[in-house]
């Protein structure tokens, strides 16, 4: 338990406003607060990051900053916090459909206040008393003060067993330049929220506080990827909480209060490093998007490429609802990224094509059909020839058995006998891409193709398996194709909403579900990818008869 | 930061350093053709025994050997790409250094830079200037006289020792040379002494 507290200490003590954000929000909550708005850090926020209502029912601002292991002074907090500490007072609350005229004010720092500050503001607070401006003191909280709240989020809760602790030390202390350890997340996430085949059943409150613990652990888990602004792992790390905990919904048939609360908070979080991802693409130097040694990377560059590519296009797709000039203008620099023909890509494994299938219908979005339709054309070749090694393996390990047919210092990681080849996982997947793109006359072509190769599919045995990672249960569907089928049947085939396989909240959260079979591409089945392109996409919006 | 695979690129820097030290010995020329001598305790008489860098060699040998191609180019234009600009920086400092030297030399009317001439006389002008050593039987110890530089300078010196053969006057000279060149060796020897 020391442990754990320690590693808390540790982690605020080393994290920005930015990271803490998400956690200081589920704390709120713990403390009965209601948030009404969580900011991404911009010009607009007048000083509040959050707007809350506590469980008195009065209206709340936070600003909150960053000093990890700092000492805030009288010079600093006259020049830099005071002007801020004004806005948040004075200025109102200026939200849809709040009219509050008065609010209360909190300014938040992971760091340390000097006595001498401290001084300052009782004077402060003093002239306002006086003057019957008592409303507009600001009340601090500081490094303690988050410390007990973070440490209020029960921790206990956490996985106590050797095993877990040791993953959770190893997560920690990874450099954060890599992506993100997924399985061992796995393993303590699926621990602690519940989803291991001998957890027992929580109760409602108790899966409340396990979900806030949860939060928690994520932020901890993240700090060495945070530190190196690694916006990539930061998504996928908040992703799979957000995954799992529909799955424990779901497996428990437990409703509660946290989730719809979390789930916000994650889109807010994912969608804040997206664009952070974005515009480090976009603002980026080096066209090559280089990373490290030039000759090393050499030999991953090209799955960057894939990888960046496949990413913003996704996000090209669930950031266009959001609609806002800047994001508009946002989108058509990405637009401009991703169909630029510059960047060699790596199509490394049937890992890969999920996020592909993003960039596919990206540039049909972007009018370039023939392009769009070779490269779907490409896509389904690839796995009907099966040329690639099978979904299950990682670009690191793919990479590295590559290399080992050359170096021989780089031992070989894959059975090659394993290697996916006379059997696709994504062949059926990319087969219906090309009948959603409408491709009636190349999807006659080469039906032939289409029925003699062999297409499998792994189907969860429930709903909350299909949440996993990795799951035991579950069967492998090996789909044998009629000789002869109607275009009209595949195009409603294609339509089909997969309420069978997976639960109905992570079909309503369609950005989730479409980060997850980048994050967990052997979950990429067909109606999954068939639901994705019906929900996120504009192409082909017309009935299935137009042959 | 983007996405990274650090893992994987620790282990072909790596890769890149032992393949660099190959690389470096190789350009080495007559020099690393050497046998290497190890000393080892008990080894009074300084027995050579083979270079024990076998796995830099089969690292080389490997080098060559391609298997895969990497999105059509082989490793090795890789690599060889990655050296091009390494092995032109070579060239260019191997000829200003020689220029220097040249010039150096030339300052004292001793040898021909690399663009210049050399012929038979100035080979003999080079040996007149140098130092021999003797074995112990008093002749001329010559399995140290190894050449360094361009193959172009090899060629020039070449063609000069083939004028020197044939022509009997500068053979006379040389053999005057080399002679007194023994003389001075046994000189030198005989002198040797402990000062106190």
């Amino acid at each position: 338990m020391q442990l754990l507290e320690k590693l808390i200490e540790n982690w605020l003590d080393s994290t920005s406003e930015r990271s803490y954000q998400p956690i200081f929000c589920q704390a709120l909550v713990n403390r009965g607060y209601q948030i009404i708005h969580s900011t991404r850090h911009n010009a607009q926020e007048h000083g509040k990051d959050i707007i809350a209502r506590n469980s008195d029912g009065e209206l709340c601002a936070f600003q909150l900053k960053g000093h990890p292991r700092k000492m805030l002074g009288l010079s600093q907090y006259n020049t830099e916090i005071v002007p801020q500490l004004n806005a948040l007072a004075n200025l109102p609350v200026d939200f849809p459909g709040l009219s509050d005229t008065k609010h209360k004010s909190y300014f938040v720092t992971n760091g340390q206040i000097d006595e001498v500050v401290w001084q300052a503001i009782r004077l402060a607070h003093l002239g306002n008393d006086q003057d019957d401006r008592s409303h507009r003191n600001v009340t601090f909280w500081v490094r303690g003060d988050l410390l007990k709240m973070f440490l209020g989020l029960d921790v206990s809760l956490w996985p106590g067993e050797v095993d877990d602790s040791k993953l959770l030390l190893e997560i920690i202390t990874h450099n954060g330049d890599e992506l993100y350890p997924i399985e061992k997340f796995h393993e303590i996430l699926g621990s602690l929220v519940r989803l291991k085949k001998d957890s027992n059943r929580p109760n409602q409150e108790e899966l409340n506080r396990i979900f806030a613990s949860a939060a928690l652990l994520t932020g901890i888990c993240l700090g060495p990827f945070e530190k190196k602004e690694n916006h990539w792992a930061a998504c996928c790390a908040w992703a799979i909480l957000g995954v799992y905990i529909i799955a424990a919904e779901e497996r428990w048939q437990i409703k509660t209060k946290q989730s719809e609360f979390l789930l916000t908070t994650i889109k807010e979080v994912v969608f804040s490093k997206l664009e952070l991802l974005s515009e480090e693409v976009i603002l980026r130097k080096d066209k090559s998007m280089g990373e490290g040694d030039m000759f090393s990377d050499y030999f991953i560059v090209n799955w960057r490429h894939t990888l960046i590519k496949s990413i913003l296009s996704y996000y090209s797709f669930v950031a266009s609802d959001q609609g806002t000039d800047s994001k508009s203008e946002l989108i058509s620099q990405l637009n401009e990224f991703i169909l630029d023909g510059s960047y060699q890509m790596d199509v490394w494994g049937e890992a890969a094509l999920p996020g592909m299938l993003f960039y596919n219908w990206a540039v049909m979005e972007n009018c370039e059909v023939e392009a769009a339709n070779q490269l779907a054309i490409h896509i389904f070749k690839l796995c009907a020839q099966s040329a690639l090694p099978a979904i299950y393996y990682d670009a690191e390990q793919i990479i590295r058995h590559r290399l080992s047919n050359t170096l021989t210092s780089f031992v070989p990681s894959i059975n090659t006998e394993a290697l996916g080849f006379k059997n696709s996982w994504f062949g059926r997947q990319a087969f219906f891409n090309m009948v959603n793109l409408n491709m009636a006359d190349d999807c006659e072509g080469l039906w032939t193709d289409y029925c003699q190769s062999r297409f499998t599919e792994f189907i969860p045995a429930s709903k909350w398996g299909y949440c996993l990672y990795r799951t035991d249960e579950g069967i492998n569907i090996g789909h044998v194709v009629p000789d002869s089928e109607k275009w009209d049947d595949l195009r409603s085939l294609g339509r089909k909403i997969p309420d069978d396989v997976l639960p109905l909240a992570l079909i309503s959260e369609s950005w989730l579900l479409g980060l997850w079979i980048m994050i967990c591409p052997s979950r990429a089945i067909t109606s999954v990818t068939n639901y994705l392109f019906w929900t996120l996409t504009t192409i082909n919006k017309v009935q299935p008869n137009e042959k | 930061m983007l996405p990274d695979l650090p893992k994987i690129k620790k282990d072909l820097t790596k890769a890149q350093s032992e393949f660099l030290a190959v690389i470096f010995r190789g350009s080495m020329g007559v020099l690393n053709r050497a046998a290497k001598t190890v000393l080892w305790e008990g080894n009074a008489h300084g027995v050579s025994r083979p270079s024990e860098d076998l796995d830099s060699n089969r690292f080389s040998s490997t080098i060559g050997d391609i298997k895969l191609d990497f999105n059509g180019e082989t490793l090795e234009s890789v690599f060889a790409k990655l050296f091009d600009t390494g092995i032109k920086m070579g060239k260019e400092a191997e000829r200003v250094g020689l220029e220097s030297l040249s010039d150096f030399l030339t300052k004292r009317g001793q040898v021909i830079g690399p663009d210049g001439n050399l012929d038979g006389e100035t080979v003999l002008k080079i040996l007149d200037s140098l130092e021999f050593s003797i074995t112990a039987k008093d002749q001329l110890d010559l399995s140290n006289f190894a050449f360094v530089g361009s193959e172009d300078m090899l060629a020039k010196y070449k063609d000069a020792f083939k004028e020197i053969e044939a022509d009997s006057i500068l053979i006379e000279r040389l053999t005057k040379i080399l002679e007194q060149k023994r003389q001075d060796a046994i000189t030198r020897k005989a002198n040797r002494k402990l000062v106190r």
